[in-house]
């Protein structure tokens, strides 16, 4: 278990390091950002042809009202932790690589889901939309990540659970 | 479905982390006050220099300085006055792992878990104050600009920490510390979780669980 936390925090502490350096900025957090602006409007403008968006920012043609996905939002920092997790803890590679995939998918689809939920609570019950943004769906997207490692915990080949044949 | 624990912790979370945020939002100003105790003794203890004091009131940490804001207009009769700088945050922005932690915990089911609720709560306390106190420390060295920061004294490096320890305060630390002090006090929840999804497997071999 110490080894198991001691390597997730050194990988964290990397791959944080990373995202805030200037490479990790322009490499992957900013055309991140504007690939999760694109497609969340891509999501919603079948159902609502008001919807515009520019850059990292959806807004209600008509009223002007919208989000702007900033750092925090857009679950870079849920797949750090998640990858950290997978990583730091004994598994096949193959079983590794499986987890990443499905798990970063999975993270990332539910922030989706987070965005376009905001961008409509921003318009309809702005007098909720900062518990819901700063605190409920935060706390959603990380347990999100606890629930997805979980399962993937769970899903761990016999050969490594019981590695003397017990 | 049904038998799986994993779906039953997912579950019984859903029900307790809306209730647990809920409570925890309505009674904010009682939840955070030990983190905004803990910052201000921080403040005052380790930056007497420009510290006067900090007041904590309706959901806001207020650290008044003597630090003195360059180009404020003073109004004629104030003449020979200078506007100091006061800095303001809300700890709630680095408080949310409190909520999360209890929801984990009444989720799982675990022994002594009122026991482990004040541990982790305490736990909780420096964590959060470590946001609390680099928000302030990055409103004074960043944001209030050169004049402001040449006072404080804070040296390149200095903001370069500075910047990075609020980052990490702002966007790791209040997720992943609870989840981190649940795992810690529930360990053998994982290799529960390993044994169950194997003797799953071996039950219905070549189904998915």
């Amino acid at each position: 278990m110490l080894r198991f936390f001691l390597v997730f925090v050194a990988i964290l502490g990397g791959l944080f390091l990373f995202e805030l350096a200037p490479p990790g900025q322009s490499l992957v957090v900013t055309p991140w950002t504007s690939t999760l602006t694109k497609l969340s409007y891509e999501l919603i403008a079948p159902f609502d042809p008001n919807v515009i968006a520019h850059g990292k920012v959806i807004q209600n043609r008509s009223d002007g009202q919208g989000i702007s996905i900033e750092a925090g939002c857009n679950a870079i920092e849920a797949s750090i932790v998640l990858i950290a997790a997978i990583l730091a803890f004994p598994a096949p590679w193959r079983h590794k690589l499986r987890g990443l995939a499905f798990g970063i998918l999975a993270v990332q689809g539910i922030n989706v889901l987070r965005v376009i939920s905001l961008f409509y609570l921003v318009q309809w019950r702005a007098d909720i939309f900062e518990f819901a943004h700063l605190y409920l769906w935060q706390a959603l997207i990380m347990l999100d990540v606890l629930v997805v490692w979980l399962i993937w915990i769970r899903a761990m080949p016999e050969r490594r659970m019981f590695p003397h044949g017990t | 479905m049904g038998r799986n624990p994993l779906y039953i912790f997912l579950a019984k979370a859903a029900f307790w982390l809306p209730l647990c945020l809920g409570l925890w939002y309505w009674k904010a100003e009682w939840f955070n006050s030990p983190a905004a105790l803990v910052s201000s003794w921080i403040m005052q203890g380790f930056f007497d220099g420009w510290v006067e004091s900090v007041e904590w009131s309706r959901r806001t940490l207020s650290v008044l300085t003597t630090l003195e804001l360059p180009n404020i207009p003073v109004p004629a009769e104030r003449s020979g006055q200078v506007g100091l700088l006061v800095v303001q945050t809300n700890p709630l922005f680095y408080g949310y792992g409190l909520p999360l932690f209890a929801a984990l915990l009444l989720s799982s089911g675990e022994a002594r878990r009122w026991r482990k609720l004040l541990f982790g709560a305490l736990a909780l306390i420096p964590l959060q104050s470590w946001g609390v106190c680099f928000d302030i420390l990055r409103q004074v060295a960043i944001e209030a600009g050169p004049a402001v920061r040449a006072q404080a004294g804070f040296s390149r490096w200095q903001i370069e920490v500075i910047g990075l320890g609020y980052q990490f305060g702002y966007l790791i630390l209040p997720t992943v510390a609870p989840i981190s002090l649940w795992l810690a006090l529930n360990r053998q929840f994982i290799p529960m979780l390993m044994l169950e999804g194997g003797l799953q497997r071996s039950e219905y071999p070549g189904k998915s669980v």
